[in-house]
């Protein structure tokens, strides 16, 4: 299997986690019942929410209430995109945590054909080539004129609003189906 | 005017020129927001001072909401007639987080983060 990494995609957690979840999910079912994707990550938000200090507590972390806002805006972002990108026969979507002593890591797959995986790739490319706030204003004000899409948008307000560090790993399954997976490091500290 | 679905509420408070929003909204895409972009156009042009757009009671808004805000205030910028003026939580993170941009797409947009 080869794959082809955009960003700094990590491999190895380099510590031993102090937790790891995974959750694996059907893209066609998400579809179809639109509200399953902010269910489950709300779920893995609340869940990991209680390795989180309660606000008063929360000095060197941040807080309890903060760690699940955050992490189920991350997760929501990158589910609802499997869920309306899955374009091959295999509707599996790979979600996968980690929390390390300085930060939590996400791991989210699915599987596409060729011609996603390279407009996605193109996509990711961009993404992480350029200013990522000019290239949100920029985008916003272009989708204004020309309503398009808002494909992009959502990694963008990861990286700007979240200080999420994206990553992206496209590995060929067989000449025909690539899975793609979006790797998404949180920093439990403050700021 | 209220648009209601399972998980939220949003309602245009025409007394207080404001469009109140409640709940949970993480519609699919662009086109499921067609309905609450509407509503925020039909209460700017209902306005002529400042339009309060309320979202203290939002637990969340995914991206294509807030995308679906955004363009609404690039909108109301061209048009240049009604001031906005952006109420939020400070203890909701994607407020605390997300609403300071809408003042880059609009310098006149008034926010208020409490």
């Amino acid at each position: 299997m080869t794959a082809q990494m955009v960003g700094d995609f990590r491999e190895e957690l380099g510590e031993k986690p102090a937790s790891h979840s995974v959750l694996v999910l059907d893209s066609g079912e998400m579809f179809k019942h639109w509200r399953r994707v902010s269910l489950s990550s709300d779920f893995l938000a609340r869940y990991y929410s209680y390795y989180f200090p309660y606000k008063e507590k929360a000095k060197e972390r941040i807080s309890r209430d903060a760690a699940e806002n955050s992490i189920s805006y991350i997760l929501n972002e990158l589910i609802e995109n499997t869920a309306k990108y899955s374009d091959a026969r295999d509707k599996t979507v790979d979600i996968r945590v980690w929390l390390l002593q300085e930060e939590m890591v996400f791991k989210i797959s699915n599987y596409v054909t060729p011609t996603l995986a390279e407009s996605f790739r193109k996509l990711a490319r961009e993404i992480l080539a350029g200013n990522p706030e000019e290239l949100y204003i920029r985008r916003l004000e272009r989708n204004t004129e020309t309503d398009g899409g808002d494909s992009g948008l959502g990694y963008l307000t990861l990286i700007n609003d979240y200080g999420i560090g994206l990553s992206f790993k496209f590995a060929t399954v067989q000449p025909d189906l690539f899975q793609v997976t979006v790797q998404a490091r949180m920093k439990c500290k403050e700021g | 005017m209220e648009l209601k679905g399972e998980d939220y509420l949003v309602n245009y408070n025409e007394p207080k020129n404001a469009v109140e929003f409640f709940g949970t909204i993480r519609l699919r895409d662009s086109s499921d927001y067609v309905a609450i972009n509407e509503l925020l156009e039909t209460a700017h042009r209902k306005t002529s001072a400042v339009l309060v757009l309320d979202f203290r009671s939002l637990q969340f808004l995914n991206s294509a909401g807030i995308n679906t805000i955004s363009k609404f205030v690039i909108t109301a910028r061209k048009s240049d007639t009604a001031r906005i003026r952006v109420l939020g939580n400070s203890s909701i993170s994607w407020q605390q987080k997300s609403l300071k941009n809408l003042q880059k797409l609009w310098e006149k947009v008034q926010i208020e983060i409490a």
